[in-house]
């Protein structure tokens, strides 16, 4: 009883957030119209691929795999590319037992096309990318399963 | 669940010193407190779940300065989180984003407490 009644204080006040305005600035150019489509496939599938790689293979698990990709995409990649490749790099964090190698490129090419989708929904809210990440990783375990 | 909260306050103010103090980027802050608690976690054999409180915390203040601003939004959002992070621990293990999808409605709580109480102070 005492969890449900926190529970609907918190959805109140989740609904609540959601609705405020919020302060944001959204980049004005869209990725579509300055780089093609497969150069963000590109950036989001081996983004997705390498941090996947680290994670599971190289044995790194998925603190040191997305933190070092990360660092490498923030101080390499533009802006705009950064945020779309640290999205991608959260579908690399997943574990093995969910996840295998096609469904994380499946999930980065759902990605490069959700984020361009979603890019003016709660923009600069933090955690925006890696809500993101799991509704596309659900997506592509759903589809491939 | 209390260290969990300490946890979450204590990167809150780390996250807030790499952004504000150092001039990260909001990428570059976040994936270099996720490095670091990465190999502090394997170095010194901490429970893993601290590590995952601070890349959630560092999602979390990756938002955009129009939205959390102040050294005690930092700190709230990182109480919330490490507090989400607690009560939900067992939700979406394994698939890819679960921290940045805590770190988002934790965000999202502290934005309906603002705007409930309506302050500029904050």
């Amino acid at each position: 009883m005492y969890g449900v009644f926190i529970g609907i204080i918190l959805l109140g006040l989740f609904v609540m957030g959601f609705w405020t305005r919020l302060a944001a600035v959204v980049h004005p150019k869209r990725l579509w119209h300055n780089r093609s489509l497969v150069y963000n496939c590109m950036i989001a599938v081996s983004a997705a691929a390498v941090t996947y790689w680290l994670n599971i293979h190289a044995g790194l698990g998925p603190l040191i795999a997305s933190g070092l990709m990360g660092l490498i995409a923030g101080f390499a990649l533009k802006p705009d590319q950064t945020k779309l490749a640290y999205a991608a790099i959260f579908i690399g964090m997943s574990g093995a037992e969910v996840t295998n190698w096609l469904t994380v490129i499946a999930a980065g090419l759902l990605m490069s096309v959700v984020y361009e989708l979603a890019r003016e929904q709660c923009a600069g809210v933090g955690g925006r990318l890696g809500t993101l990440a799991a509704c596309v990783g659900i997506m592509a375990v759903w589809l491939l399963s | 669940m209390i260290a969990g909260l300490v946890t979450g306050v204590g990167f809150g103010l780390a996250m807030y010193w790499l952004r504000f103090g150092l001039k990260l980027t909001d990428v570059q802050a976040s994936a270099l407190l996720v490095l670091i608690a990465g190999i502090a976690v394997r170095v010194f054999a901490v429970d893993f779940s601290y590590g995952t409180v601070a890349a959630c915390v560092s999602y979390a203040l990756m938002s955009d300065q129009g939205i959390l601003s102040s050294f005690m939004d930092y700190v709230s959002v990182g109480l919330l989180t490490g507090l989400a992070l607690t009560l939900f621990s067992k939700t979406l293990t394994g698939i890819g984003g679960r921290l940045g999808t805590f770190a988002f409605v934790s965000v999202l709580v502290w934005l309906g407490v603002k705007r409930l109480f309506r302050t500029k102070k904050w």
